[in-house]
C-alpha cells in the first residue's frame, strides 16, 4: 500500500489542508524514500501554514539543503536525520553528503549541544561527534534513547559504531533491561544478550522487563535458562511466576501487580488450558488494561483480552503474531476503535456498519466487559442487526459511568429510538444486575434515596408512568435519576436534574410528577421554586410544556444573571418565549437586552434610530421577540446569532417592518434566511458598509 | 459589542450553524464524513473533515466496508501505520485533484 500510486496522488491532494497535517507526520515515518522530492514546493508552504511539521516536510522531500533550511528546533532535527538515514541503510551518513557544508554543520552544532535530540539520532551521526556524545550521556534517558536508536538502525550502522554501542551496552544498568532486550533481539548481538543475562543474574526480580519486551522464544537460550534458575533467589517470585507460565514449576505464585505482568508476558497456550475456570479468572482480573496486550501475544486476539486492551503498536504487534491476514487482522482490532467513539456518536456509528462476524464478541470488547454472562450472549445472538447492537452497546457504555451527561442521555435517547417497551425490557433482562441497575434502577432503592418522606408512594407511581414511556425518553430519565441518587454535591445534582428534564422534554407532566415527589433537596436541584408565587406558577406551566426550558429558566432567576436568562430563552419553544419574559423581573429584563440605546445605534440604518425604536414600540406586546432577536444578533456566539435570525424569521411580519430601517450589514446577515429575504423581497438589494464605515466602528 | 466589520465570518458561520440545526442528524462534519466513509464514500476531501478526529481515523483505518485508500488515510492519520490496508485493485471513482 505505501507504493501505491494512488495512495501517493491522495495524499499530495491533501498537502495544505488540515487533513494534510494529520496525515503527513505518520506517513513521513513509512512513505517510500524521495516520496515528497517532486511536491517541495507544496510541501514548504504547508509548512509556512502550520499544516505540516517542518521535520515532516524534511524527511518526506529528503536531504537538501532547503530542507535543512526548515529545521530550526534540536528535535526536528533529530526526527529527520533519523528518517533520512532509515532510507539510505547501507550508507547511514549519506544524508551529510546531500547538504551544503553551512547548512550541514549547523544542524550537527545544534545536535552537539542538546544531547537528549543527539542520542536520538546518534547510529546516523560521523563517528567522532557520536562518540563525544556518547561519552558525554549523563542519564538514564540518553542511554534508552541511544539504545533504541541502535535498535531501529541497520547492520552496516550498527557495525560503523560498534565500539560506540560495545560501550553503550557497558553502561546500561538495570532499568535499560527492556532496551537491552529489544536491541539484543533485533541485532542478535552476543554481547547485548550477555550484558541482559549479567544484569539479570544480579536482580532476577527485574526478569518482567525482559519478557515483556520481547516474546519468550525471541530471548537467548542463556537467559531463559538464568530466569528459570532463578526462581528461589527471586523474593518478588517473578521468576517463579515465569517458571509457572512455562510449564516448569506446578505451584502457582501469589498474584501480584508484578507477577501478573510476567505470568502473561510468559504463558503458553498449553499452560493456559491447564488452568481451572476459577484460576484463570484470578490472573485475568489482575491484569491491568494497560498489559492486556501481553495476554494477547501469548494467548492469542480472545475477546476477554481485547475488551481491556489499548489500541497501540504493542496490541497491534500482538494480535499480528496470532492474525497474518491483513483484512482479519483489521476485523479483529476493529471493535477496539469503536470502543473509543464519544458515546454520543456510536449509536449513528454502531447502525451504520454491517453485521459483525461475531456480534457476541464485538459487543464485549466494544462494551468493556471481560465477562459476557449467558443471558447477554443469547440476546444478542438472538439480535444480531447493527441497530440492536448499537442499543446494546451505548447501554453498557452509559452503564459504566455513574455521572450523568448530556452526551449519555444524547445517546441513549438516540441509540433506542424506535424500540417498543417491551423490547427494551427484554434486554435489559438480559443485562447483568449492576449495569441494569445504572439503566433501569429499582424503584423502592429510588424512591427511598429521592422522594419526599410523605410522598414515596406517589414517587413510586410516577416511576411507573416513567417506565411505561418509549425507552428513547425511560431510559435516559431513569438513568438521571439513578445519577441523582448517586450525586455528592450540587453540581453533580444539577447536571442530573438538567438530563432528567432533557431526557422528559416532551413528557412534561411525567417531569412534574416526579419532580413534585421529590425530597427538598433534589427537588431544589431540578426545578428551584421562584420566590414569588405567581412566577412559580409560571415555571410549573413552562415544566409541563417543556422540563428542559422550565429548568433552565427557574435556574437562571434563581442566579439573577443575564447570560443564564438568555441561555434559558434560547432553549425555550419560542411560542413560550413572550411568556417566560413577563416572568423576569423589570431588572432583569434591562440587564438581558443590555444597553437599548447602543443596540439601537448599532442595528438602525443611518438616520433611523429613532424610527427602529418606533417600530419596535409599536409591536406593543410582542416588543421582546423582535428586541431579544436584535440582542442575539450582535451576541459574541455564533449560536446566539443563528437564534436571533431565526427568531427574526418566525415572524415575517415583524422582519419586514424592521429590515428597511437597518443598515445594510445587519440586513445582509439575516436576509440569508429565505424567509426573511422573502418578507424583504421588495426593498432595494443590500450592500455591504463602506470601509470607511467600517472604519468608524 | 457588535462586529459588523466581520459580517462576511459571521454571515457564513450563521449559514453553516443553521444549516446543521436543519437536519437531525448527523450533528458534527466529523461523524458525518465518518458516515459516509463507512458507506463506501472514495472521494478523499469528502472525508476529509473525519481525519481531524484521532477516534474517527481508526474507525476508518479498520472498519470493514472503506475504501482502501480512505483507509489507509485514517490509519495514517489514526497514527497507526501499522493496519494499512492492502493495496486497493481499483482506483477511487473520482481521482484526487492535480494540486499541488
Amino acid at each position: 500500500m505505501r507504493d501505491s500510486p494512488i495512495l501517493s496522488a491522495a495524499i499530495a491532494s491533501l498537502i495544505g489542508t488540515d487533513a494534510g497535517k494529520r496525515v503527513l507526520p505518520t506517513w513521513a515515518a513509512v512513505a517510500p524514500a524521495g516520496w515528497g522530492a517532486s511536491l517541495a514546493a507544496a510541501l514548504i508552504d504547508a509548512v509556512r501554514t502550520d499544516r505540516c511539521p517542518p521535520w515532516s516536510a524534511a524527511a518526506l522531500i529528503g536531504p537538501t539543503s532547503d530542507t535543512a533550511a526548515l529545521l530550526t528546533m534540536f528535535e526536528g532535527i533529530a526526527r529527520a536525520v533519523r528518517r533520512w538515514s532509515l532510507t539510505t541503510p547501507n550508507d547511514p551518513t549519506a544524508w551529510m553528503d546531500a547538504l551544503a557544508p553551512a547548512e550541514r554543520d549547523r544542524l550537527l552544532s545544534t545536535l552537539r549541544t542538546h544531547a537528549d535530540a543527539a542520542t536520538r539520532c546518534l547510529p546516523w551521526l560521523p563517528r567522532p561527534l557520536a562518540a563525544d556524545i556518547a561519552e558525554a550521556i549523563s542519564n538514564m534517558w540518553e542511554i534508552r534513547n541511544a539504545l533504541d536508536a541502535y535498535t531501529a538502525a541497520s547492520p552496516v550502522a550498527r557495525a560503523l559504531h560498534a565500539d560506540i554501542l560495545a560501550a553503550l551496552i557497558q553502561r546500561a544498568g538495570w532499568d535499560h533491561l527492556a532496551d537491552l532486550t529489544r536491541l539484543a533481539a533485533a541485532s542478535r548481538m552476543d554481547a547485548a544478550w550477555t550484558a541482559v543475562a549479567h544484569l539479570l543474574r544480579d536482580a532476577p526480580n527485574n526478569a518482567n522487563w525482559i519478557v515483556e519486551a520481547a516474546p519468550w522464544d525471541a530471548l537467548h537460550a542463556d537467559v531463559q535458562a538464568t530466569i528459570l534458575s532463578a526462581t528461589d533467589n527471586d523474593s518478588t517470585s517473578i521468576c517463579a511466576a515465569i517458571a509457572f507460565a512455562r510449564g516448569v514449576r506446578g505451584d502457582a505464585p501469589p498474584i501480584t501487580q508484578a507477577t501478573v505482568r510476567a505470568f502473561f508476558a510468559a504463558v503458553t497456550p498449553t499452560v493456559w488450558d491447564t488452568l481451572t475456570e476459577g484460576t484463570q479468572r484470578a490472573w485475568r482480573d489482575a491484569l491491568s488494561i494497560l498489559d492486556a496486550h501481553l495476554a494477547v501475544r501469548s494467548l492469542g486476539p480472545d475477546p476477554m483480552f481485547l475488551a481491556g486492551a489499548t489500541l497501540d503498536d504493542d496490541l497491534i504487534a500482538a494480535v499480528h503474531r496470532h492474525v497474518r491476514d491483513a483484512h482479519a487482522m483489521r476485523l479483529t482490532l476493529f471493535p477496539i476503535a469503536v470502543r473509543y467513539l464519544p458515546i454520543a456518536d456510536v449509536p449513528a456509528i454502531v447502525a451504520a456498519l454491517p453485521s459483525p462476524p461475531d456480534p457476541v464478541a464485538f459487543v464485549q470488547i466494544v462494551g468493556r466487559h471481560r465477562d459476557m454472562p449467558l443471558a447477554l450472549r443469547d440476546w444478542i445472538t438472538a439480535h444480531p442487526t447493527p441497530q440492536a447492537l448499537a442499543g446494546a452497546i451505548t447501554a453498557l457504555r452509559a452503564a459504566s459511568q455513574s455521572a450523568a451527561s448530556a452526551a449519555r442521555s444524547a445517546a441513549l435517547a438516540a441509540a433506542f429510538a424506535g424500540w417498543s417497551s417491551e423490547e427494551a425490557t427484554a434486554f435489559l433482562a438480559a443485562l447483568p444486575d449492576n449495569t441494569r441497575a445504572m439503566l433501569h434502577p429499582n424503584a423502592d432503592a429510588l424512591a427511598s434515596a429521592l422522594a419526599h418522606p410523605n410522598q414515596q408512594d406517589v414517587f413510586r407511581q410516577a416511576l411507573a408512568a416513567l417506565a411505561a414511556l418509549p425507552p428513547s425518553a425511560a431510559l435516559p430519565a431513569f438513568h438521571a435519576l439513578d445519577a441523582l441518587a448517586a450525586a455528592s454535591n450540587l453540581v453533580q445534582r444539577r447536571q442530573a436534574g438538567e438530563e432528567l428534564a432533557r431526557a422528559l422534554r416532551n413528557h412534561g407532566n411525567g417531569f412534574l410528577a416526579l419532580v413534585d415527589a421529590l425530597a427538598d433537596v433534589p427537588r431544589t436541584a431540578i426545578l428551584p421554586q421562584p420566590r414569588s408565587a405567581p412566577r412559580a406558577v409560571a415555571v410549573r406551566a413552562i415544566a409541563a410544556a417543556d422540563p428542559l426550558a422550565a429548568y433552565r429558566l427557574a435556574h437562571a432567576l434563581r442566579k439573577g444573571k443575564s447570560d443564564a436568562v438568555l441561555n434559558a430563552l434560547m432553549d425555550a419553544p419560542f411560542d413560550t418565549l413572550t411568556r417566560i419574559w413577563r416572568l423576569l423581573p423589570e431588572t432583569l429584563q434591562h440587564a438581558v437586552l443590555g444597553d437599548l440605546d447602543a443596540l439601537l445605534r448599532d442595528v438602525a440604518a443611518p438616520g433611523r434610530v429613532d424610527d427602529l425604536a418606533q417600530a419596535l414600540q409599536d409591536w406593543g406586546a410582542d416588543a421582546p421577540l423582535p428586541l431579544l432577536a436584535l440582542r442575539m444578533l450582535i451576541g459574541d456566539s455564533e449560536e446566539r446569532r443563528a437564534w436571533g435570525i431565526s427568531a427574526l424569521a418566525r415572524r415575517p411580519d415583524v422582519a419586514a417592518a424592521l429590515l428597511p430601517l437597518m443598515h445594510a450589514d445587519a440586513r445582509m446577515l439575516l436576509e440569508h434566511d429565505v424567509r426573511i429575504a422573502i418578507a424583504g423581497a421588495d426593498l432595494p438589494p443590500s450592500r455591504p458598509s463602506t470601509p470607511a464605515r467600517r472604519r468608524r466602528r | 459589542m457588535f462586529a459588523f466589520n466581520l459580517h462576511r465570518r459571521v454571515y457564513h458561520e450563521s449559514k453553516d450553524f443553521m444549516k446543521e440545526v436543519s437536519v437531525t442528524t448527523p450533528s458534527s462534519p466529523a461523524l458525518a464524513a465518518t458516515l459516509r466513509a463507512l458507506r463506501g464514500e472514495t472521494d478523499v476531501h469528502v472525508v476529509a473533515p473525519a481525519l481531524d478526529n484521532l477516534w474517527f481515523t481508526r474507525m476508518l483505518a479498520l472498519a470493514p466496508g472503506v475504501d482502501p485508500i480512505i483507509g489507509a488515510l485514517g490509519a495514517l492519520a489514526g497514527e497507526v501505520p501499522n493496519v494499512l490496508p492492502p493495496p486497493c485493485a481499483t482506483p477511487p471513482s473520482s481521482p484526487p485533484p492535480s494540486r499541488p
